[in-house]
């Protein structure tokens, strides 16, 4: 017999939250891979599945309503379903199974071999109904399988049943006209799509650019004859009748179904106009403590690590160069590329379970007129909240937004949203210059950078005008399954890694250079930063050292704080560290790290303190020397509003391109200059 | 039979058309608020806005400003 092992391609289609991503964890385990789609930085998940002398690809696609693509994920989907693969595996959700057809009636018109998984059956039937697949297998002639991928009931019928290739029939019934024009179509095209295709061209909905022109002329040609008549409408009315019709025998109730579910009455407390509001709160703060609380621990366990590799460079006794190089160039840039993926990780553990638990969508829908009101689409809610947690993600899960103008209008407004990095100079700032109303004034900053976020989308809104539909599914509540979250998260945070990895490591090798060429008395960072004091002066900034701590901020805003610290009192030497020595230390750090994500995990459900007593030690000291509080208080201003973080650009230009990168940088600088300018003119009244 | 736009649809009606095409009324129909559907309104948010109503079995949230381009038809009359 011969060995050679044969390979399938298999793609996983179907709506939003029918459970394609646990059904192909549940088959291929741990066997997963992680890229981007070809042109974009939508993560892509395929799966390895050796099943049978075959090596099985299982890929995940983004979930669509609708063949035709509205947003950039379902466009992606479109792409793939007419590329190159074997089989189409079309996931539904049971409880939804009339709606979830209308996508199956098109997929079996894309004439490749296919498969269709009645998912969640359990829930439809716990309902009242009774799940009838032999009905649907008969309508379509391919295999019909029930499971419920998160309890791994019937998934090991799907491989059985991709491996008998079967081709679906169309079973859509049209206008007999339109069925006859789409015949005429069909000729023309030599595809196996041609049926999906030709209805699509009909609808006058597709306009592709890459179909030969003839056949574009004689569907010009066929649609004249059916002017007056609205073939889009008709075409999609077909295909709900069919759906209608094939659900209704498919689903049938055995018993009436009870009056209030359970979806139901959650919604009643959590879509109430006032504790609904209430509990999004409280759930909001959670969220936040739940990310910072657990991941402050291994922020500080990375600074050790950097601290430990970086002594034991130094105990090699290189060149003092060569080792400043190594430390603070290769070892803190690869450190602050790392540090930012615990944050990461844990703020999107908690945002897959909103998301697949249906707990963002009723967010989106309490705020929904708030965003209505900055002249934004209700979706964008999510990126502007996660945008107070970190504005990396924030930026990268604008894609969920349904087209370009929209995610790119929220992307433009995220960095003004206040994120942890900027929290800390802000907390040291308030304590040191004003230390009766510290929280207040960090308070203040947050209002600030909503209020010009605000200001900037509305002004946006003015220039590009969205004519969407605003519409959202609410999705029925689920418990989601932990390994899918954990799975998730890990994904997203290594396209973080990834993607970002490189611009961030750039950068902080760029500072280290401005740092100490031509000398390290007078680098370029001094002589730049005496440069721009004329500028800053006027928002009362005259210390060319709160200037240049500004530049290394860019790549991470935490870094002003110990940038301006060595710039006050100096940098502490390069401490060499043995190496058992060093071992030492990473073991007891990585103890205390466990220790304090424990504490953290009790932690997150005391409410934080608004304690911020802080003095700021010897650095505040030497800032109330050089700044008023009118000045420090402009000094806060600009550290929220300046230029996103290295990191943010980078997403930015990974979503959007480098035009709209540059963009945002300049837009920002001169926001940030205006606003604080403004800021210390009252300032200077009040204070 | 009454018809009236969505965005005043108190309690039951049957969708029959729409008065914006394009891109705007097939994302409409892809999820699921396509002529011939029974829709029921649910409730609103705070300010009105959006309207969180029932088609097919989902739930669907639209604004207030959308859904005046949905219409829809009183199947009583009142």
């Amino acid at each position: 017999m011969a060995t050679e092992r044969k390979t399938l391609k298999v793609v996983f289609v179907g709506n939003p939250n029918t459970g394609k991503s646990t059904l192909i964890n549940a088959l291929a385990g741990s066997d997963l891979k992680i890229s981007n789609w070809a042109g974009t930085t939508v993560e892509k998940v395929s799966a390895l599945l050796r099943y049978r002398g075959y090596d099985v690809e299982l890929v995940d696609l983004p979930g669509t309503y609708d063949i035709l693509p509205n947003n950039l994920e379902e466009e992606i989907t479109f792409k793939e379903l007419l590329s190159e693969y074997d089989v189409i595996v079309n996931v539904i959700d049971t409880g939804h199974l009339e709606r979830n057809l209308h996508v199956t009636l098109e997929l079996a018109e894309m004439g490749r071999p296919m498969v269709v998984v009645l998912n969640m059956v359990d829930e439809a039937e716990s309902r009242g109904y009774e799940v009838h697949p032999e009905v649907l297998e008969e309508v379509l002639g391919v295999p019909v399988i029930t499971t419920v991928a998160t309890k791994g009931i019937g998934v090991w019928e799907i491989p059985k049943a991709i491996l008998k290739f079967a081709v679906p029939r169309p079973a859509v019934v049209y206008p007999e006209d339109i069925e006859r024009a789409a015949r005429e179509i069909e000729r023309l095209i030599k595809r196996p799509e041609k049926r999906w295709m030709s209805l699509a061209l009909l609808s006058g909905e597709w306009s592709p650019t890459d179909i030969p022109k003839e056949i574009l002329n004689s569907v010009k040609d066929l649609r004249e004859r059916f002017k007056g008549r609205d073939l889009f409408l008709e075409i999609e009315s077909a295909r709900f009748e069919s759906a209608r019709d094939i659900a209704q025998r498919v689903l049938r109730r055995r018993k009436e179904e009870a009056s209030l579910d359970i979806t139901d009455r959650v919604d009643r407390f959590v879509l109430h106009p006032v504790w609904g509001n209430v509990f999004f709160a409280l759930l909001t703060l959670l969220v936040f403590r739940f990310t910072f609380l657990l991941s402050a621990p291994w922020v500080d366990y990375i600074g050790l690590v950097q601290e430990v590799l970086g002594g034991w460079v130094a105990s090699l006794g290189l060149n003092p160069l060569l080792t400043s190089f190594l430390v603070e160039g290769v070892i803190n840039g690869v450190g602050t590329v790392l540090s930012f993926a615990p944050v990461l990780f844990l703020l999107y553990l908690a945002i897959s379970f909103l998301e697949m638990s249906g707990l963002l969508a009723r967010a989106a829908f309490q705020l929904d007129a708030l965003m209505r009101f900055a002249g934004l689409p209700g979706k964008a809610f999510v990126p502007l909240i996660l945008g107070f947690g970190c504005n990396v993600p924030a930026v990268y899960s604008t894609r969920s937004l349904e087209n370009f103008s929209e995610r790119l209008k929220t992307a433009l407004v995220i960095p003004f949203m206040n994120c942890s990095a900027r929290l800390t100079v802000h907390v040291l700032f308030a304590a040191v210059f004003f230390p009766n109303v510290a929280p207040y004034m960090v308070m203040a900053m947050y209002f600030i950078g909503v209020l010009v976020a605000m200001l900037t989308a509305l002004a946006m809104g003015r220039v590009v005008k969205s004519e969407n539909a605003a519409v959202f599914e609410l999705p029925p509540y689920r418990i989601p399954k932990a390994s899918v979250i954990l799975r998730q998260a890990y994904n997203r945070t290594m396209g973080f890694v990834e993607g970002a990895g490189g611009v961030i490591l750039l950068a902080v090798v760029l500072v280290w250079l401005m740092v100490n060429f031509p000398s390290p008395e007078d680098n370029f960072l001094k002589l730049l930063s005496n440069w721009a004091v004329g500028v800053f002066s006027l928002i009362g900034i005259n210390d060319w050292r709160l200037i240049s701590s500004l530049i290394p901020g860019f790549i991470a805003k935490e870094v002003v704080i110990g940038s301006l610290a060595v710039s006050y009192l100096g940098g502490e030497p390069f401490q060499a560290v043995g190496l058992w020595e060093g071992l030492r230390a990473l073991a007891e750090g990585f103890a205390s790290a466990l220790l304090g994500t424990l504490k953290g995990l009790i932690g997150m459900f005391w409410l934080p303190s608004l304690d911020l007593s802080a003095s700021g030690g010897k650095l505040g000291e030497v800032l109330r020397g050089v700044l008023t509080p009118a000045s420090a208080f402009a000094y806060m201003v600009f550290i929220l509003l300046y230029t996103p973080c290295v990191a943010t650009v980078s997403a930015i230009r990974q979503e959007f391109g480098n035009r709209w990168a540059a963009l945002s940088i300049a837009y920002q600088i001169t926001v940030a200059f205006a606003v604080s300018w403004l800021a210390y003119r009252l300032a200077v009244l009040v204070f | 039979m009454k018809a009236v736009k969505l965005s005043e649809l108190k309690g039951e009606g049957v969708i029959t058309g729409f008065t914006k095409n394009g891109d705007f009324r097939r994302r409409l129909i892809s999820i699921g608020i396509y002529p011939g559907a029974k829709v029921r309104v649910i409730r609103r948010g705070l300010m009105g806005t959006p309207i969180e109503i029932c088609v097919g079995n989902t739930r669907v949230a639209i604004r207030e400003e959308s859904a005046r381009y949905v219409i829809v038809s009183l199947e009583n009359g009142d």
